[in-house]
């Protein structure tokens, strides 16, 4: 293993130039998938913050009769509640002349509100589908005159977030295949350098996989220092942007893990598909 | 010293021809043994097909009609993934096999010794007796392109004796080196046949192996193989 690794870090001395320029390829292919997994994780605290004000509000029948703790105690309890709070006639048209404007209202009669509770949904359950089953619960109660809530803003929501997650999940793919066939090109163009020494490598009788061995670790290696470097760069985009966008935040710790981890094999992946190619028996 | 089975030569061409693209026949119906332990110098004039020969043998060609059996395998049908197995089995000196010149001369030795699976202890003391023997003790940090001919080839046949092999080939071993040097060479592939290995040298200057012991002198020519006088 020492003189593999040895092999392998001999030819990366042997061409520093080309060694830093592979490194660098591999650590902005690297940078632009993770700055889009970055930006879609802090769009999803985005949605989620939105999601967690999402609420229903059920007016109550003009015949229904009052005190409505038993029922709020209910809907408490349903999974997909948060809180619940009961609305006056009074609260609603104050709300309502806060929204239109002082005086639009004057020439009432009187309050033409019902009474209400206002049901705010946990974020998980603030789906186009979750929201119509909850609606639907709710308007089935016997106190219940209607139930309101953004149906077609949370149908945009949906749409919108679920098209950014495929958008973004097509990218990354695409951008993952990039890294891998910079990882397989840069070894191949390696291999074709050292062709007379991994001639001779065979006739000593090395296997193929033997031969092939310091070129796999010269994969995992440009990935992993490919990694390094897109990661530096990471971590100073996400603090630069962070000032701009609270929910910008850097890769936990696991994430880390992962990401040499997923670079590693990428790169790894790109060598043993190269070398298999070029390094064939004599 | 590994053997070939039950008095198996060590070497067997059958009625081999070798035609080059260009369509000029160098080996015609050409048919040789050599027994485990020999000792074989081979001349001929330049383009009679040595080093075709010596291509044959380690098998980087393949005839155009005949068999070539090497330490029993059977050359024409042995599969790729064999072929390392039979290669660790050969030692090579000369044109097919250059030496590493990015390697200084105990990491050449090292590898040689490192793809048969010898490592560690056991390979370090290998490496210095090669040094030892090949009188490069003194050398062995330097490259390859830093040492003299006679120092290079000496590298090159100590690297073939490395994993104590049961056929050499020496492709123009003594070429371009002055007597002294040129004496140590064949020494060095002459105690390589005492310890049981066969050899087979292609020269230009077989007088350089009068002196080995149970050499026996073949000439090349027009395409086949005849047994000269020493």
């Amino acid at each position: 293993m020492r003189i593999l690794a040895g092999e392998a870090w001999r030819g990366l001395r042997a061409e520093p130039g080309a060694a830093i320029l592979s490194v660098v390829v591999v650590g902005l292919a690297l940078y632009i998938p993770s700055m889009l997994y970055l930006t879609a994780q802090a769009g999803d605290r985005f949605s989620q913050q939105i999601r967690s004000q999402v609420k229903l509000r059920m007016y109550l029948k003009e015949d229904a009769m009052g005190p409505f703790d038993g029922l709020q105690a209910q809907l408490a309890a349903l999974p997909q509640v948060q809180k619940v709070t009961f609305r006056t006639r009074e609260d609603l048209l104050n709300e309502l002349e806060a929204e239109l404007g002082d005086g639009l209202l004057d020439g009432l009669p009187g309050n033409p509100l019902p009474q209400a509770i206002d049901i705010l949904v946990k974020p998980e359950f603030a789906t186009e589908q979750a929201l119509e089953s909850l609606a639907g619960v709710l308007s089935a109660r016997p106190e219940s005159e209607e139930v309101v809530y953004g149906r077609a803003w949370a149908h945009r929501a949906d749409r919108f977030f679920e098209q950014v997650r495929y958008l973004l999940a097509l990218i990354t793919g695409a951008l993952g295949l990039l890294v891998l066939a910079i990882a397989a090109n840069i070894i191949r163009l390696i291999i074709r350098t050292r062709r007379e020494s991994i001639g001779v490598w065979l006739l000593l009788g090395a296997s193929p996989l033997y031969a092939r061995m310091p070129y796999y670790i010269e994969g995992a290696l440009a990935g992993l220092a490919g990694a390094l470097v897109s990661l530096g760069m990471l971590y100073f985009t996400c603090t630069w942007l962070s000032g701009f966008v609270p929910a910008f935040r850097f890769f936990t710790a696991p994430e880390v893990f992962s990401f040499f981890l997923i670079a590693v094999c990428t790169a790894l992946l790109g060598a043993i598909l190269a070398a298999r190619r070029q390094i064939v028996p004599l | 010293m590994g053997e070939t089975s039950g008095g198996e030569p060590a070497v067997a061409m059958k009625n081999c021809s070798f035609v080059y693209p260009n369509g000029r026949r160098v080996l015609d119906n050409l048919s040789w043994r050599l027994a485990p332990g020999d000792f074989a110098v081979l001349t001929g004039p330049t383009g009679a097909g040595k080093t075709t020969l010596m291509r044959l043998l380690l098998r980087l060609a393949l005839p155009e009609s005949g068999e070539v059996y090497v330490l029993g395998e059977d050359l024409v049908r042995l599969p790729a993934r064999r072929r390392p197995e039979l290669r660790r089995r050969i030692g090579v000196v000369g044109q097919e096999l250059s030496l590493l010149n990015d390697r200084s001369v105990e990491q050449n030795l090292r590898l040689a010794l490192a793809v048969r699976g010898k490592r560690g202890g056991a390979a370090t003391r290998r490496v210095g007796q090669l040094l030892t023997e090949g009188k490069l003790m003194h050398r062995r940090h330097d490259l390859p392109s830093q040492l003299s001919g006679g120092e290079r080839q000496r590298l090159a046949v100590a690297r073939a004796a490395a994993g104590y092999p049961d056929l050499v080939l020496a492709d123009e071993p003594t070429a371009h080196l002055d007597a002294e040097n040129a004496d140590a060479v064949t020494h060095s592939l002459s105690r390589l046949q005492t310890a049981g290995a066969t050899v087979i040298v292609v020269t230009h200057s077989p007088g350089h192996f009068e002196t080995v012991t149970g050499a026996r002198f073949y000439n090349l020519q027009r395409g086949t193989i005849v047994e000269a006088q020493k």
